[in-house]
């Protein structure tokens, strides 16, 4: 196992690299920093006094090795927008980021879950037809549109909850809940047929031989089983939910790395985006790996 | 037979309730079990072998399939009538059933020995005061599981498909059941490990005196292992009786066929027997005995009227207008 796990972090640091260069490579391409910094009728002297003070005159895989030997060291380089180092920057507003995606996580698993397990029990009854109609519904909306709705709605219409900006609990349901419908519709479709799968099954009907209640034939007999391949999506869908904060941030304005990274790639802050992605990207190969160990857990035929 | 049978089915039927209509999968079954008595429970894929096991110990598909009439007595109350939950502790702990397919009976994610102990948790035996752990241990030693400690940490995928299939029978023995149902027990498992199973059932069944049914499609079996036979055509018993009669005297011309149809040694070369024809469909099932269409002997009157079950004072009976079964009805 710890073979496997440092295998697995070598793989992910790997991985880090490749994520930072295509970024690297992608802002460098959206422009120069230096028109929106300076003033239109900036001479070109100072333009390129200015790059030369960022290192943006260098041939860019020297600016790349330049950036990769620093970041090992931990320096992302400087915000040029807010003139601090831009990883204290990022790591300032992860934790609302964190906070908001954990909630929204939460809520999506226990929906999810809940949801699927009882359509799976309530197999081609009327409430089964329903649960998967909402599903398909949360699945096929848009993220932004749903945000848009619940403000309107909840917020303006009927003045139950704020419309923005973060301070009280109050405030984190809202953008929660948008960001929660769509991997809860995913999780639900997939534990309900996960489920389905595992109450055909042989095991299943001999827990019921044995005299195992309903309930306990589900919950104990049957949901382990048909967890693991709904560990996987929910494993996803966590990480994916700390990059969507981009999207649900910005609609709320809550002050996250999502409203971050919007906010520096407008104003081409090479380093804060670098910065961000990086660490969404080292999140997301973390989980990854946590997801793999945790199915050794779930399934004992799983060993590392 | 003078006592109470400790099982009795009487006219059971269950149907599936199909979108092309009403299937009698198991049409009027009967039979009684006595104390201690093994029956074997034979037919052809189809016939409502399962469908029966199924019926008495109530756990039919949730869907379209139900049992519409008739009564299963045990213990002297009809448990068809009784509530779910008197249901579930008759299940296990009075009615034991052994599945058909052993490697796919056991819980993959946890211990041998945890599955095996749920039954001491959910059925709790007063009278032994011993740790369940130790009551593990002593039935994985009854049904030969070799090192027992180590063996019930382990998990069901480490087991070969014999041990798997010990284990389950375990499982069954482990709720001191009065009649234990075997479904198809040997089915996915290697001849020489079938006989190894046969036998241990068979000694645990005299051992524990318990009642056995054991379905199956092999006549072998069922004459090495039990003491009455019960044939199922089209979800109807046609004939039953003490083994070594039915198979040596088959009254009905369907156990006949079936005798019939078993490779003989010496017999290479030759065209293995079968039975003309194809089951019937039985959601649109022939007139009188199901078997007419197929059967050699078959007369006039049987294509008119389904023939009654005969029964002799010996306990054989047969549903055929052709048998010479000597009725004894008072």
């Amino acid at each position: 196992m710890l073979t496997f796990t440092l295998k697995r972090l070598a793989i992910g640091l790997l991985c880090l690299v490749g994520v930072s260069l295509i970024i690297f490579v992608a802002m460098r391409v959206s422009g120069d920093p230096t028109l929106l910094l300076l003033p239109d009728d900036a001479l070109p002297e100072d333009r390129h006094a200015m790059r030369v003070q960022l290192g943006l005159d260098l041939p860019v895989p020297v600016q790349f090795g330049v950036f990769l030997e620093n970041a090992f060291l931990g320096d992302f380089g400087n915000s040029i927008r807010w003139k601090m180092p831009a990883m204290s920057l990022v790591l300032s507003r992860l934790p609302a980021t964190l906070q908001l995606a954990a909630l929204a996580f939460l809520i999506a698993a226990v929906f999810g879950l809940l949801s699927g397990v009882a359509a799976a029990r309530l197999r081609g009854t009327v409430y089964d037809s329903l649960i998967r109609f909402v599903m398909t519904l949360g699945l096929a909306l848009p993220v932004f549109w749903i945000g848009l709705m619940l403000i309107m709605t909840v917020s303006v219409n009927m003045g139950l909850l704020p419309t923005s900006g973060r301070g009280t609990f109050w405030h984190m349901l809202l953008p929660a809940v948008t960001m929660a419908l769509n991997p809860a519709a995913a999780l639900s479709r997939l534990t309900r047929s996960s489920m389905l799968n595992v109450l055909g099954t042989d095991y299943i009907k001999l827990a019921r031989v044995k005299g195992n209640s309903d309930s306990r034939v589900v919950w104990k007999h049957g949901l382990r089983n048909a967890s693991i391949p709904v560990v996987t999506l929910a494993g996803i869908q966590l990480a994916n939910m700390i990059g969507n904060t981009v999207v649900v941030e910005t609609i709320f304005a809550w002050p996250g790395t999502g409203k971050l990274i919007i906010d520096a790639i407008l104003a081409r802050d090479f380093p804060v985006v670098q910065a961000a992605i990086c660490l969404i990207a080292a999140i997301y190969i973390g989980l990854n790996l946590l997801v793999d160990l945790l199915y050794g857990v779930l399934d004992p035929q799983i060993r590392y | 037979m003078q006592y109470d049978p400790v099982l009795s089915v009487r006219n059971l039927e269950t149907h599936c309730f199909t979108p092309k209509g009403v299937l009698k999968a198991v049409d009027g079954v009967s039979f009684d079990l006595h104390s201690g008595q093994s029956m074997g429970l034979v037919g052809e894929s189809g016939s409502g072998k399962s469908m029966v096991c199924n019926s008495i110990i109530r756990l039919l598909p949730r869907h379209g399939v139900r049992t519409v009439g008739g009564q299963v007595i045990f213990s002297g109350r009809d448990i068809l009538g009784i509530s779910e939950s008197e249901m579930r502790r008759v299940r296990g702990r009075e009615i034991g059933m052994i599945l058909q397919d052993p490697l796919m009976s056991l819980n993959p994610v946890f211990t041998v020995g945890n599955q095996v102990g749920e039954m001491y948790r959910l059925h709790p035996q007063a009278e032994d005061g011993r740790p369940i752990h130790q009551r593990v241990l002593d039935v994985l030693r009854k049904v030969a599981i070799p090192s027992p400690e180590q063996r019930a940490r382990q998990y069901p995928f480490q087991f070969s498909g014999g041990m798997r299939q010990r284990t389950v029978a375990a499982i069954a023995l482990a709720g001191r059941p009065k009649v234990l149902i075997a479904d198809e027990p040997t089915t996915s498992l290697d001849v020489t490990i079938q006989d190894q199973f046969l036998c241990l059932l068979k000694e645990l069944q005299e051992q524990e005196g318990m009642c056995l049914i054991l379905v199956t499609h092999d006549l072998g079996i069922v004459a090495e292992t039990c003491d009455n036979v019960a044939v199922m055509y089209a979800g109807r018993i046609v004939e039953v009786g003490p083994v070594r009669e039915v198979l040596m005297r088959p009254a009905h011309p369907y156990t006949e066929a079936l005798l019939r149809a078993i490779p003989k040694p010496g017999g290479r070369g030759t065209r293995l027997y079968q039975i003309d024809g194809e089951p019937p469909n039985l959601l649109d099932p022939p007139p009188g005995c199901p078997f007419q269409p197929r059967c050699a002997r078959a007369m006039p009157i049987c294509a008119r009227t389904t023939p009654p079950m005969k029964a002799d004072e010996n306990g054989r009976a047969a549903a055929c207008w052709a048998s010479d079964i000597e009725e004894v009805r008072a």
